[in-house]
């Protein structure tokens, strides 16, 4: 668990402010406890990505919104398709064939 | 490893700007969170970042030009991507789901097969999480007689790491589950730890054997005598034969380190040396002095036309 000051000090050019600005708009979504803001893992990995996207990317703030979004959807599908692959591969051999036909028929 | 130059795509004269805005380009094309079905997109990354990181540091890349340095070696601290978390379990908070309305007579099938795979109900939808590398420094003695010990990783996780007696340097341990969370109730992924065994202050490692230098004095050395000698499991005794030269060695046979495998220990080898008194002793140069050998020798006799 990683709190906000450690955040600020771990990257250099990210300011306090930017952080803020961040988790307002919901990009970040650390726990709230009492004495401030709690960062997971994952909350860590996601401000790293944003400030490289922003700083090292050169990615317009404007733009930014969009392009998280977008990689929202794109994981949140990748979840949804993993979770649709092992309940095929959970299936017996038969079905598996079955399905896998169809989807050659449905690609043509 | 490629030159940074050419991972770059420019030439040897470009200028500061134009190395910043090529990263720039190459870096969207590449970065491994905003493409997260490519495996090779990771390493491809961190090659264009090392290749970057040597060149926009002027003083980097002069010494690279002038080939005082090579390009390996400027990597940034390793870090786990965002997209290993977002495939994992707790990044499910950031996903976004639009739903599959436009799929017309399909998205409700579809909808309700997926919304019951969230849940974790229905079975088989159980997924493993993914396997985390790390690097991890270890002590030579605690590699050399195992421990146990609760460790820092460069992501800030704790982890408990249980040592096996003997550890060589550059061998990966694994930790069964300590990896990513695992999905829908899935078992967690493993962690990788490659170890970098530090070197000791006075224990070297050669295989399984052990090698120390021991100073002794001047009377050990003539008159021989018992010493006590440090050993990776404890000191022990050591007899020293009367007249043993500098440089001469002495095996503790059993007294190396651990081979699991063939469960055999290896030996430890004391090379002594022979150290004269701290302070410069009158009556040792005074015997010295007035010492006539009757056998005198000439031990730099090897060195022949040399001299």
């Amino acid at each position: 668990m990683t709190t906000f000051e450690q955040i600020v000090e771990m990257f250099d050019t990210l300011a306090g402010e930017d952080l803020t600005v961040w988790i307002e708009r919901g990009w970040v979504r650390p726990d709230s406890i009492d004495a401030g803001y709690r960062f997971s893992d994952t909350d860590l990995a996601r401000v790293r990505l944003i400030w490289e996207l922003q700083y090292e990317l050169d990615i317009h703030r404007d733009t930014l919104p969009t392009v998280l979004s977008l990689l929202d959807q794109v994981y949140g599908l990748r979840h949804q398709l993993r979770h649709l692959a092992a309940a095929v591969s959970a299936q017996p051999p038969a079905v598996r064939e079955e399905i896998a036909r169809a989807l050659k028929t449905s690609q043509n | 490893m490629p030159e940074p130059y050419d991972i770059l795509g420019v030439d040897r004269t470009a200028s500061a700007e134009q190395i910043r805005l090529a990263y720039r380009k190459l870096a969207k094309e590449s970065h491994p969170d905003l493409h997260p079905g490519d495996k090779a997109s990771e390493a491809r990354f961190k090659q264009l970042n090392t290749a970057y990181t040597l060149l926009s540091d002027p003083e980097k890349r002069r010494r690279f030009d002038a080939g005082e340095i090579d390009a390996e070696g400027q990597e940034r601290p390793e870090h786990t991507f965002y997209r290993s978390h977002a495939d994992g379990g707790e990044g499910a908070k950031y996903h976004r789901y639009e739903g599959f309305g436009d799929f017309d007579s399909m998205g409700d099938a579809f909808a309700e097969i997926l919304r019951r795979g969230e849940r974790g109900g229905g079975g088989g939808l159980k997924m493993r999480g993914g396997d985390i590398s790390y690097n991890m420094p270890v002590g030579f003695m605690e590699a050399a007689r195992g421990t146990k010990k609760q460790a820092a990783m460069p992501d800030g996780k704790m982890l408990n790491v249980s040592i096996p007696e003997g550890l060589r340097d550059g061998q990966t341990l694994r930790l069964k589950e300590q990896g990513m969370p695992g999905i829908g109730g899935g078992p967690p992924g493993d962690a990788y730890i490659e170890v970098r065994v530090l070197p000791h202050r006075f224990f070297s490692r050669h295989g399984d054997d052990v090698h120390m230098t021991l100073p002794i004095t001047l009377g050990e050395a003539v008159l021989g005598g018992k010493v006590k000698v440090p050993t990776v499991s404890g000191p022990v005794e050591l007899r020293i034969p009367k007249a043993s030269n500098s440089g001469a060695t002495l095996r503790l046979r059993g007294k190396g380190i651990l081979d699991k495998r063939s469960g055999q220990r290896g030996d430890q080898y004391v090379h002594l040396q022979v150290a004269l008194p701290d302070v410069p002793d009158d009556e040792l140069a005074a015997f010295l002095a007035e010492w006539a050998p009757k056998r005198p020798y000439d031990p730099r006799g090897d060195l022949g036309e040399a001299l």
